[in-house]
């Protein structure tokens, strides 16, 4: 059955994919590790941007001084993961090109911290190298605008998103956590900027980001309000100050968020993509007029 | 300390902020002092975290939350959100990357724009256990130490060295500072720093001036 998925994801676009139940179903038990890399490279857009030698192109330019950057965070993305762990293994040597491609090829963004967890998921999960970098750019371009821009626009404005929709769905704890001082940013910048990589399980990550792919942005906001569902009792009451509401939200205890859990739990979020549409449009002007 | 029956109480709470560029080691001077370890392979922080440890300080107990940020430029625009609360700042360069040393003076007038007023600052100069790289001398780190006005310590998290001290010394600073404001009544209520710094009633009476 697994050649039969190959054969959709390689015979149909993205958007028609969406609209399939049997894509559906996929989606909800979990994508399967011999399909993900083929599913997350169809889904992401990627086949819609690629250009044929653009990435050795890229990879040949000369150097940009962000290069500097990107090189104190290589070694630094994935430090336990077998594939990064040793200093010039092949996963870091593949990591530092695609992130140097990525500098050369968006120059507005250049690089950004969090974007090399993008990447080794796509590494992990077996994309190619050359696929990694088109899934990195599509993923970059379609899901998640601006958040690594240099003055974080998008990721500030979904935030303040979150912040909305969690004080609609849990007024109480948004209270608390407003009361203690627990900015949005200080425990959802993580979250959002590495799509969960840094802060679930690996299996529940992989489980969201199949969703987020499949489903889009909407996914982020449902996937945190889950979260928040899941830790909602322990912050309310185990946690009477910012410095164990901090704590718990910056470092979940994984048992709180395995993989079915915290699908589960997002899945029992219901927002509609209109009200979300509708507070993105506000955040984006709010943010305007403030810079 | 007897107000409270908590084996959690204390007698101040300090909130410290530690910023420097990406790679200088800022989390593992916190990792260091926080937890008595090092790791080689850490993961670069995003956006912000934090500690807790509780110290003793002149019969005091004086629990420290340390905020560790993004080095980042771009973070920036998120972490000096955290600036005007902290009630000391350890500004980190690594002794090896000169880069890191010069943008010091930016690290600096941040936090002249952002900080509170009269926040307790001190350079530090981590990794000096790495000698075959070192570009940054002593000397250089505690000139502009000097110039600035603030303390200076040269630190390894690695070797363990300075570390504790410089957290300590930070909070000492800040803890007579706190103590002097406190007994000049027209400062009492002055700026934000002040208040929130003890944890219970009676030491806030002990250290307030009687009105």
């Amino acid at each position: 059955s697994e050649s039969k998925w190959e054969v959709l994801l390689d015979s149909f676009d993205a958007d028609t994919l969406r609209r399939s139940r049997k894509v559906k179903r996929l989606v909800q038990g979990g994508v399967a590790p011999t399909v993900r890399a083929r599913f997350y490279y169809v889904l992401s857009g990627a086949p819609k941007i690629e250009l044929a030698g653009e990435y050795a192109r890229l990879v040949g330019q000369e150097a940009l001084p962000v290069y500097d950057e990107i090189e104190r965070d290589v070694a630094r993305c994935y430090p336990d993961h077998a594939l990064f762990a040793e200093a010039d293994s092949q996963g870091q040597r593949q990591l530092r090109r695609i992130l140097r491609a990525y500098a050369q090829y968006n120059r507005d963004i250049g690089y950004c911290q969090g974007m090399g967890r993008l990447v080794g998921l796509f590494l992990i999960t077996g994309l190619s190298e050359e696929q990694a970098f088109w899934v990195l750019a599509a993923t970059i371009a379609n899901f998640i605008p601006r958040f690594y821009e240099r003055d974080m626009g998008g990721l500030r404005e979904h935030t303040s998103v979150f912040e909305v929709l969690l004080h609609e769905r849990n007024p109480r704890l948004a209270r608390h956590l407003a009361e203690q001082g627990c900015d949005v940013l200080m425990y959802a910048t993580p979250w959002f900027i590495t799509v969960f990589t840094l802060s679930l399980p690996w299996p529940a990550a992989l489980r969201v980001w199949d969703w987020f792919l499949y489903r889009g942005t909407k996914v982020l906001f449902r996937a945190s309000l889950g979260i928040i569902d899941l830790a909602s009792p322990y912050l309310l009451e185990a946690c009477p100050t910012i410095a164990e509401l901090m704590g718990f939200l910056l470092h979940i205890p994984p048992a709180l968020v395995d993989a079915d859990t915290v699908v589960a739990a997002a899945m029992r979020v219901k927002v509609s993509e209109r009200h979300i549409d509708r507070l993105i449009q506000r955040a984006a002007l709010a943010n305007k007029s403030t810079s | 300390m007897a107000a409270s029956q908590k084996n959690t109480s204390y007698d101040y709470l300090m909130k410290l902020l530690i910023i420097g560029d990406s790679g200088v080691g800022k989390s593992c001077l916190l990792l260091r002092f926080s937890d008595d370890q090092f790791t080689p392979s850490f993961i670069t922080t995003i956006g912000i975290d934090f500690k807790i440890r509780t110290i003793e300080l002149d019969g005091k107990r004086i629990k420290l939350q340390i905020w560790d940020t993004a080095g980042q430029e771009r973070f920036r625009t998120i972490t000096t959100a955290y600036y005007r609360g902290a009630m000391g700042i350890l500004l980190v360069y690594d002794v090896t990357d000169e880069r890191s040393f010069n943008n010091i003076e930016n690290w600096y007038m941040n936090v002249e724009q952002h900080a509170s007023e009269g926040v307790n600052k001190i350079l530090i100069g981590n990794k000096c256990d790495v000698d075959d790289r070192r570009v940054v001398t002593e000397d250089m780190g505690r000139a502009l130490a000097d110039k600035f006005n603030i303390k200076f310590k040269e630190t390894s998290a690695k070797a363990n060295i300075n570390v504790e001290q410089a957290f300590l010394e930070l909070a000492s600073d800040i803890k007579r500072r706190l103590l002097d404001t406190a007994s000049q009544p027209e400062n009492a209520t002055s700026d934000g720093n002040n208040i929130d710094i003890n944890d219970t009633q009676r030491s806030t009476s002990q250290n307030t001036p009687c009105c």
